[in-house]
């Protein structure tokens, strides 16, 4: 029993150890494809944000779901960061990717600081414009893959 | 009088259960990708679902055996067996991701912890099972469904292009690259799977014989799948609209439950928000609760154990057991913290890869005249049922390939 133990530990923890260590690694490259892909994403959460903000400032949300959705929007954001991070950019998509990620930690601030600003028309408005400019930056960095 | 009632009361639970977390997902995606171009995919899959749901029903009436027992004599033991745990698999992860939906729609509606509105409604969901009949079971979620509604009406105020909204009708093969045609291929295929996901027959066809169905309630069967699964597709081509109207000019790609409920009540103000979260928890809470039964249905009847939610626990003890497991490791699953739109993306589509082997069984058996006698299938029967299942199968070879291709429908 114990021979067997010794046999599938050393077959296991090798194995186990490899892809742990795949798993924390950046190994995947992310084309020049994907990366335009990710660019679109993070454009589309941001016209969600903006659609959100939009519907706050009519004063249709209730207080729970403003508070609810402007998280699960962070959790998105938050996502799509991580999977830029994660990921090793091709040769001449560096700069691009890199203001992407800027741009998600941008949207993730404003977020954070929507639940407190429902009552506030023109911080909500200051919000959305800052929004703007960031879609703007990420439509270029977006265009220059 | 009190058999139209019956019909209407049945058209409206009908058409509450019909829709689902996969269909709000992938039919707003649709919309906000391709517009009005996937509507042929609505309208197809309603068609093949209309056909297939009623074909259950006849079948459990008249031969009195519900779709996992045909499933057993019709392919076999070994084959059936294999049909049966991939069945239960995608039925376990679909209630997984039909319990995390809740839990989010209800985080939205009360600002509560997930979690614990997560656990909270499974176990909520077990007690409603374990106290109520199958018939108010099915009510309750079905008719409390009807607030869905709202999107429908959200949809007619922002006034579709109706033209456009026909010219849908039929496929359009030309996209832009590669890219799109590939995307356009796996929402069809989707949205055609989320139609027919396999849970809702199997529910179907065990609620006829729950409900004590004989031959003279054929015409009400044939009432209820027609009419319930049409007006649920008006729902769901409500959605298709609404994500072609609200997102796709804004560039929008909705993967997101709020931002689902959002668009349901656009043209409205927070009462009609709070309407459209509770219709969503509704139809979303009543697939997690059909996604459990079905489960512990398909088990029995295999195995041909004795099951009914009307008898007491301990008079079918696999029955009790197998419902409750699902909850539990459901909830398993959802307590991880997958997200239940990943989820259910991966329902879809490996469901319709194993749509052929449930469908199949039912279309012999519902044409087996020796069993069926006068209520088998008539021409025009086999050649809708055939065709579909050409189509069923062709969507079932695609379906993988799409997904890997496209990653998961990434656009």
């Amino acid at each position: 029993m114990t021979t067997i133990n010794r046999g599938f530990n050393r077959v296991l923890i090798p194995l186990l150890g490899t892809a742990v260590l795949a798993g924390c690694s950046r190994t995947s490259t992310l084309s020049r494809e994907e990366a335009r892909s990710q660019g679109r994403s993070a454009l589309s959460l941001t016209a969600e944000i903006e659609l959100f903000i939009d519907y706050i400032r009519q004063g249709r949300g209730t207080c729970h779901y403003i508070e609810g959705e402007a998280s699960y929007l962070q959790d998105a954001i938050r996502d799509s960061r991580k999977q830029l991070q994660k990921a090793l950019p091709q040769p001449g998509t560096e700069n691009s990717i890199q203001t992407f990620m800027r741009q998600l930690d941008l949207l993730d601030h404003e977020l954070s600081r929507i639940p407190f600003e429902m009552g506030d028309t023109a911080a909500l408005a200051a919000a959305k414009e800052r929004i703007l400019k960031s879609r703007e930056t990420l439509e270029k960095a977006n265009s220059a893959l | 009088m009190k058999k139209l009632l019956g019909i209407t009361l049945g058209v409206m639970t009908a058409l509450g259960g019909f829709v689902d977390l996969g269909q709000i997902v992938f039919t707003l995606q649709a919309g906000a990708l391709f517009a009005y171009q996937l509507m042929w995919a609505i309208v197809l899959g309603t068609a093949a679902i209309i056909v297939y749901m009623e074909m259950c029903g006849r079948v459990a009436v008249v031969a009195k055996e519900p779709v996992f027992a045909v499933v057993r004599t019709r392919l076999g033991f070994r084959l059936g067996l294999a049909t049966l745990i991939s069945s239960n698999l995608l039925n376990l992860i679909t209630c997984a991701a039909e319990l995390g939906g809740v839990a989010i729609v209800l985080h939205l509606l009360t600002g509560w912890p997930e979690r614990l509105l997560l656990i909270a409604t499974t176990l909520g969901f077990g007690v409603v099972i374990y106290i109520l009949k199958f018939q108010w079971i099915e009510r309750i979620f079905g008719l409390s469904g009807l607030m869905m509604i709202v999107f429908f009406v959200s949809a007619v105020m922002l006034h579709p292009d109706w033209n456009k909204l026909a010219e849908g009708l039929l496929p359009r093969l030309s996209q832009p690259d590669t890219k799109h045609t590939l995307l356009y291929a796996y929402f069809a295929v989707g949205i055609f799977s989320a139609l027919l996901m396999e849970y809702e027959v199997h529910f179907y066809s065990s609620g006829a014989i729950e409900e004590k169905w004989t031959p003279k309630d054929l015409g009400e069967n044939f009432a209820v799948a027609s009419l319930g699964c049409i007006l649920g597709a008006i729902l769901t081509i409500a959605l298709l609209v609404l994500g072609a109207i609200v997102f796709l000019p804004r560039g929008i790609f909705p993967n997101n439950l709020g931002t689902a409920a959002l668009v349901g009540a656009f043209p409205f103000g927070k009462k009609a928000l709070v309407v459209a979260l509770m219709g969503m928890m509704a139809c979303i809470g009543g697939a997690a609760i059909e996604t459990a039964l079905s489960g512990a249905y398909n088990v029995c009847q295999f195995f041909d154990l004795k099951w009914g939610k009307d008898k007491r626990a301990k008079a079918v003890p696999v029955y009790t057991i197998a419902w409750v497991g699902m909850f539990f490791l459901a909830l398993v699953i959802a307590v991880t913290g997958v997200r239940p739109l990943q989820l259910v993306n991966i329902s879809i589509i490996f469901g319709m890869v194993i749509l052929p082997l449930t469908y199949y069984p039912i279309l012999r058996m519902a044409a087996d005249k020796t069993v069926m006698g006068k209520h088998a299938n008539g021409r025009m029967d086999n050649v809708f049922g055939i065709g579909f299942l050409v189509l069923i199968t062709v969507a079932a070879v695609a379906a993988i390939p799409l997904m890997f291709l496209t990653h998961f429908g990434k656009p």
